[in-house]
């Protein structure tokens, strides 16, 4: 460098301050922002134009130009939104590529093709009657700076949030911040915020978002969030409505109000099909929701509508998740059946390993899970789970919330049963009545886990597989109206803490065999016929006892093969009454018998808050008391009891008993047994 | 030859809060520059002219006669810096005068009067305004 440039500079630097400078240049409420370090010659033609890095500037449209010493961080681009109007500014390295349109403070960005570099657009602000639209086609960052957008008149979109760009969307709430939007009442968006892409949300801000058209969130492609906060207020239609996949594994997720479904996944190319899970999810196509983490609070109002919906499989391995959902059935006309509400759904299987959750269905027919193939439980997870709703009928032309008949000679599409977890698929093929032929699919695997399932409806099944029905371990509390389990086809037991208590049928009932090989089964069925433990006797199946521990109040479905124990029996128990029960000398477990009733069913305890005593009439005075241990069993009235608490209250495993007098027990005849129905 | 007008020296450079580039230089059609201290820096389309004022006051440029501008650290655009500030030169009027040799190019800008002079030196010629 000559001297003499040297010595200006260091004349220069008498002041001290080496600050990069900035040329700012104005175009109505666009300033673009070039850094003096960037911009090399710019040149002007003609006196029509000036061209400053690629960007060419008409003259006649700039309102002013001015050096400054602004920091400018390439490839960004802020929109600050003031009532009526939006400041935008754009970092100059970027500026060739966008094409920037604004009316007031309803603004439209579109990324040329060549952009090649991730852009990060910032809205902040405030503005009643304002938007954001940005077209792109390459990835791209919208950060939520405490902006306030209501759009109102749908200029270029009626989204207070457009995005259409395929590619990934980053959206982040920043931190500390609170955005609120709310979309166009007269246009067609699909949500009051809409990305064609795939959207990732991240950061620890808030969101609140009201979808006054259609869904409140809606992504062409899949949906992850980590961190933020999003409150869906209200929405015309789903709450969150994404396709390809959706990921939680932090934040939290509040949805109110919506019209349709809390959050529902779907599968994005139908005719092509799900591609099922892919490594890391690339490219993934499934309809899956994936949940590992953070908070869901759905309350889902709408008729037959879901808390969770996937086209694909649902799994769920961490996280708290409350649904309430209270719409009743409906009759759907273009598939001419009945439809109703549930928390969580899945066109496919739903697989849970961790979490808590807690799920109520008020309305008729409503369900608290329900998946079409198969239900697998494992590890720790807590599922409580609550159905208030009466049994749903509607046969296109007549509806009943309440319905009271006999459905055995019903076809299953004019009715949607109120059940605590239903699984898998039962597809007539011929016949009807008691000699219809079906198909099963799916199934239900319990491996473990916590589960406290209540339902009041009639034929309100507390856990129902259509198929098969497998419980491993876990403990498993319900309280139903109707059989407690079901299983459409063999149902079998090798561990697990089970209380199974039918107000007015079965506590476990089975259309195929039940097999009892292991754990605690503590099965109350209503009064005679029903029975504790059914088999389906009728259609040649059978009950096989081999091993475990049995408490049954209501006798055990006729002709049950019992082996490896021995079952005894008493008429003359006690109600609401500790009992301990040993095997030989061997305490096994305490447990609390029902309250009798002169007649069968009643109300019962809700939610695990109702805690130990919680329970209702289940038991009947007429019924009689069923134990079966590996060694002789043999039971005490009237015990002092403590330990670990099981079955909300109404058991102790392991337990310490002390007091109490020896129950006189006979020999239990298999031959004597009910025929549940 | 290149021209090259400097208003904005050393006699100002305590007024101008530096930087990197803490000049626009402006370049017309026939290659004259003309290098502004960007501090408090404007510049406004006012018809078919530029108007650009800094903390020293205004400039109009023809816009049909600029050609481009560029941000300069020096005031010289790194193309049409061809003097070297140490280096003796010989300083004319703008009439072609002879007003004398110095030391080096500093020295003549510290000890000239305002006004425009051409400075020659090893062959090659620059055109400088000391204000």
């Amino acid at each position: 460098m000559k001297r003499l440039i040297g010595l200006i500079v260091s004349g220069l630097a008498v002041s001290g301050l080496l600050t990069a400078q900035t040329l700012n240049v104005q175009v109505g409420q666009v300033t673009y922002q070039f850094p003096s370090a960037q911009t090399g010659e710019m040149p002007y033609d003609n006196g029509t134009s000036l061209t400053v890095m690629g960007k060419v500037f008409a003259l006649s449209e700039i309102s002013n130009m001015y050096v400054d010493e602004t920091k400018v961080t390439d490839n960004t681009v802020k929109v600050a939104y003031n009532d009526a109007s939006a400041a935008i500014t754009v970092a100059g390295n970027i500026a060739k590529d966008l094409t920037i349109a604004y009316k007031g403070a309803h603004v439209s960005i579109i990324q040329s093709e060549d952009v090649a570099s991730e852009i990060t657009y910032t809205l902040s602000g405030s503005s009643s009657d304002g938007g954001f639209y940005n077209e792109g086609a390459y990835k791209a960052t919208v950060e939520l700076n405490g902006l306030t957008l209501t759009n109102v008149s749908a200029t270029y979109s009626g989204a207070a949030v457009h995005i259409q760009n395929s590619k990934r969307i980053k959206v982040k709430p920043l931190k500390g911040t609170t955005s609120t939007l709310v979309d166009a009442v007269g246009g067609k968006q699909k949500g009051c915020l809409y990305i064609k892409g795939h959207a990732e949300f991240a950061q620890a801000g808030t969101l609140n978002i009201t979808g006054n058209v259609k869904h409140g969130i809606k992504t062409g492609e899949y949906f992850t969030i980590k961190n933020s906060v999003i409150n869906i207020l209200s929405a015309a239609g789903d709450g969150i409505n994404c396709e390809q996949y959706f990921l939680m594994e932090s934040g939290t997720i509040n949805i109110a109000n919506p019209t349709d479904d809390g959050i529902q996944c779907d599968i994005e190319d139908t005719e092509v099909g799900s591609t099922g899970v892919t490594t890391d999810h690339d490219e993934e196509d499934s309809g899956n929701m994936y949940i590992s983490g953070g908070t869901i609070n759905i309350d889902v109002t709408g008729i037959a509508c879901k808390g969770i919906k996937a086209q694909g499989d649902i799994v769920i391995s961490g996280g708290s998740i409350t649904i309430a959902t209270s719409g009743n059935g409906k009759w759907d006309t273009t598939e001419l059946e009945t439809k109703s509400s549930s928390c969580i759904n899945s066109d496919a299987s739903i697989t849970i390993s961790g979490g808590t959750l807690n799920l109520t269905s008020s309305g008729s027919g409503g369900k608290g899970i329900k998946c079409d193939s198969v239900f697998t439980v494992s590890g720790s997870p807590i599922i409580n789970i609550a159905t208030t709703g009466g049994l749903y009928y509607n046969n296109g032309t007549t509806e009943n919330l309440d319905y009271s008949g006999d459905t055995d000679n019903v076809d299953s599409k004019y009715y949607s049963s109120p059940k605590g977890i239903r699984a898998g698929t039962k597809t007539w093929i011929s016949g009807s009545g008691r000699n219809a032929v079906y198909t099963y699919a799916g199934g239900m695997v319990i491996n473990g886990g916590t589960f406290y399932v209540t339902t009041e409806g009639n034929n309100g099944e507390g856990i129902e597989s259509k198929n098969t029905l497998v419980i491993n371990d876990g403990e498993i509390t319900v309280i139903a109206h109707d059989d407690a389990i079901n299983a459409g086809q063999d149902l079998t037991v090798n561990g697990g803490l089970i209380y199974a208590r039918a107000t007015n049928n079965d506590g476990i009932d089975a259309n195929g065999n039940v097999y009892i090989k292991g754990g605690i089964v503590y099965a109350i069925g209503s009064s005679t016929p029903e029975v504790s433990i059914d088999a389906n006797t009728e259609g040649g199946k059978k009950l096989y006892i081999s091993g475990g521990t049995i408490v049954g109040v209501g006798k055990l479905e006729s002709g049950a093969s019992i082996t490896g124990g021995t079952c005894k029996q008493t008429t003359s128990w006690d109600a609401e009454t500790w009992y301990a029960l040993y095997s030989g000398s061997t305490l096994i477990f305490a447990f609390k018998t029902p309250t009798k009733a002169t007649s069968s069913g009643g109300g019962f305890g809700f939610m695990p808050s109702a805690g130990p005593g919680g329970g209702g009439p289940g038991g009947s005075s007429n019924q009689t008391l069923v134990v079966y241990t590996a060694s002789t069993p043999a039971l005490k009235s009237g015990v002092t009891a403590s330990g670990t608490e099981i079955f909300n209250g109404e058991g102790f495993y392991p337990a310490t008993v002390s007091g109490g007098s020896t129950v006189s027990l006979s020999n239990y005849s298999s031959s004597g047994g009910g025929f549940g129905w | 030859m290149r021209k090259i007008i400097i208003i904005a020296l050393l006699v100002c450079a305590g007024m101008v809060q530096a930087g990197e580039y803490a000049y626009l230089v402006f370049t017309n059609t026939e290659g004259t520059q003309t290098a502004l201290s960007v501090t408090d820096l404007t510049m406004t389309v006012n018809g078919d002219q530029l108007d650009v004022t800094n903390a020293e006051g205004t400039v109009n440029f023809s816009l049909t006669e600029l050609a481009s501008m560029e941000f300069s650290a020096n005031g010289l655009t790194a193309l049409e810096n061809v003097l070297d500030g140490d280096k003796p030169v010989q300083v004319y009027s703008i009439n072609g005068m002879t007003l004398g040799s110095f030391s080096s190019l500093v020295q003549a800008v510290q000890q000239l009067d305002r006004g425009a002079y051409v400075m020659v030196q090893n062959g090659k010629s620059q055109k400088l305004v000391v204000k």
